[in-house]
């Protein structure tokens, strides 16, 4: 066990220079592009995957919000990609740094909101307003809604942060306590290694469906902006 | 879709399946107003109302508007107070 419990997190350098452009890069060299009608097995089983992903994410948009389609696609095999990636044994995970998932969230959800004050300037106002509000609740609700919009993009980030930092420090703990407990007690070893086998595969979801749930809520702020 | 005889339960002295019938018929009301814009015809607005309501898109968003001028003015009188205010002179 490390005696730093969080040095996987800090951004890895070599001779001094960052290397963190060349991992967040390196997942897009796992996806093999082809220019071939018919492809090998893994590009079609890629194209199998994409087009299972696009067609039950984007049935729910309209015209203007399927221009969108590459982007939300790119963002969950990037974040999806990454996330596994991470799982790897002394791997730094991007996603794990809360200012790379901000410089997601906010950019993506900033366009969504902009996209619906332009095209739909009046829906979009009066969206900060519940139907049917009683008159007097209506200034503390309109602020109420203000607050939750721009609360958005922060819980957006923030969800991916916590959960992928979490579990990597929950393998890195158990997996520790694993370790310290070998010479100790064999059957005590023995259940924790268990566990921490159960909890490598919760992770393996968890990396999965937080990339899901990640693009599946901008498109969601993309869905109430067109 | 006629909800008042949707269960035949109804007024066989089942008061709960009567409740559940009701729930039903808010719920398509509900959806019913959330239509959309095309829904404001339906609401029938006089005086201030016609243009401060929780209920149409443009009541709505006047209502929002309304609130942030506020808000902008009140920021902006406690700004000019601040200025106005001469600073307090040790004795």
């Amino acid at each position: 066990m490390n005696e730093n419990l969080f040095a996987s997190f800090i951004t890895p350098m070599m001779f001094g220079l960052p290397l963190v452009t060349l991992i967040v890069l390196f997942p897009s060299l796992l996806f093999p592009t082809s220019n071939r009608l018919v492809n090998n097995r893994l590009i079609s089983l890629q194209q199998w995957m994409l087009q299972l992903v696009s067609k039950q994410m984007m049935s729910i948009h309209n015209t203007k919000g399927q221009t969108w389609a590459l982007m939300l696609m790119s963002l969950i095999l990037f974040i999806g990609s990454t996330n596994l990636l991470g799982l790897l044994p002394h791997s730094f995970t991007p996603t794990t740094q809360l200012s790379m998932n901000l410089g997601m969230a906010i950019p993506l959800w900033a366009g969504a909101v902009i996209t619906g004050f332009r095209n739909k300037t009046k829906a979009s106002l009066a969206h900060f307003l519940p139907q049917g509000t009683p008159t007097p609740l209506i200034p503390m609700l309109v602020i109420i809604e203000t607050i939750s919009l721009f609360i958005q993009p922060v819980a957006l980030a923030v969800r991916l942060t916590a959960n992928i930092t979490a579990g990597h420090l929950l393998i890195h703990l158990i997996g520790g306590a694993t370790l310290a407990l070998m010479s100790i007690n064999t059957t005590t070893t023995l259940i924790t290694f268990i566990i921490l086998i159960l909890l490598t595969v919760l992770e393996f979801a968890v990396a999965m469906i937080q990339a899901y749930v990640f693009t599946l809520l901008v498109s969601l702020y993309l869905h109430d902006n067109t | 879709m006629d909800l008042d005889h949707a269960s035949p339960l109804c007024g066989a002295g089942m008061e709960s399946d009567c409740l559940l019938v009701r729930a039903h018929r808010e719920a398509f009301a509900l959806i019913e107003i959330m239509a959309g814009p095309e829904a404001d015809a339906q609401f029938h607005f006089t005086g201030i109302k016609k243009y401060f309501n929780s209920y149409t898109l443009t009541g709505r968003m006047n209502c929002v508007l309304a609130t942030y001028g506020s808000i902008a003015l009140i920021v902006l009188y406690f700004k000019l107070r601040s200025k106005k205010t001469p600073a307090v002179k040790a004795t």
